[in-house]
């Protein structure tokens, strides 16, 4: 696969349309650089096209390090996977008596996600979409948290009147979000401060 | 567990050589004190102490694994 292209366009955005295309990336897993400004030139005279160059940042193997290390120092072996899903890098270990790396409501998990993405943001100098799961146990959050998500919006409507629900993380917060737009008739909005920070579903 | 604070905090800080972790050991408690450059206590404390939190939760989780209490003091 190739990692970097340069491409031409009338403007900026097409060429790095087309170079994202190419490449068959996300904008946020590419380094762009303008080579050109697109110049529209006087009377069809020096006229010029935008070019562009735009790279594939392997976070990847850079993720798969930061956790190695991580790994190695917690004592532990675990088999690593990767894969990506919606802009997100996803992390899944695998492997015995990793439980603790879990924690109460995942809060154990949540700190080393918020190491990974810390250290990687040192090594980057931008930040990192990545998120850290171990033994499938944010899969099956996140479908508890629709699922509440789901029922609290039926109960709303109900009712008619807003219903709060317990502190989440960014993650679910933003999951919280998507169901109550899908289902409509509800608004949801997020309260408080990490890691209180909450949403609350009413009524439109 | 003063190797992995090691590790946290040279990976996240510009000048990993002034690291360093003193460890005071109890029987029961294990007291962690993290020494950076003055210049770098802000990263390994982060945004309204995000990153120091986490480095608390995670070495305290891992700590907890051999039976102890850890607590993580930043000192510059």
């Amino acid at each position: 696969m190739k990692n970097v292209i340069e491409t031409e366009g009338e403007t900026k955005e097409e060429a790095i349309e087309e170079a994202l295309k190419e490449l068959g990336v996300e904008r946020d897993r590419a380094n762009i650089e303008i080579l050109e400004e697109p110049n529209k030139g006087l009377l069809g005279l020096r006229k010029s096209k935008a070019r562009v160059r735009v790279t594939i940042v392997d976070h990847e193997s850079m993720v798969v390090e930061v956790i190695e290390e991580m790994l190695k120092n917690f004592g532990v072996e675990a088999a690593i996977e990767t894969r990506y899903e919606e802009n997100y890098l996803w992390v899944t270990l695998s492997g015995e008596s990793l439980s603790w790396m879990i924690g109460h409501h995942g809060q154990t998990l949540d700190a080393i996600q918020v190491l990974v993405g810390a250290i990687m943001g040192c090594k980057l100098k931008e930040s990192a979409r990545v998120i850290v799961d171990v033994e499938g146990y944010r899969e099956r959050s996140q479908k508890e948290v629709r699922a509440m998500a789901e029922r609290t919006v039926g109960k709303v409507l109900a009712r008619g009147e807003a219903i709060s629900l317990r502190p989440m993380n960014a993650l679910e917060r933003k999951l919280v979000h998507l169901v109550v737009a899908e289902y409509g008739g509800a608004k949801s909005s997020s309260i408080d401060t990490e890691p209180n920070r909450f949403v609350i579903i009413s009524p439109a | 567990m003063k190797e992995l604070l090691e590790y946290l905090a040279r990976a996240l800080v510009d000048k990993p050589d002034e690291v360093r972790v003193e460890v005071i050991e109890g029987d029961k408690s294990l007291i962690l004190q993290l020494h950076v450059d003055a210049e770098d206590v802000g990263k390994v404390i982060g945004k309204q102490g995000r990153i120091a939190k986490a480095i608390r939760t995670v070495v305290k989780a891992s700590a907890v694994r051999d039976g102890k209490k850890a607590i993580v003091e930043i000192i510059d």
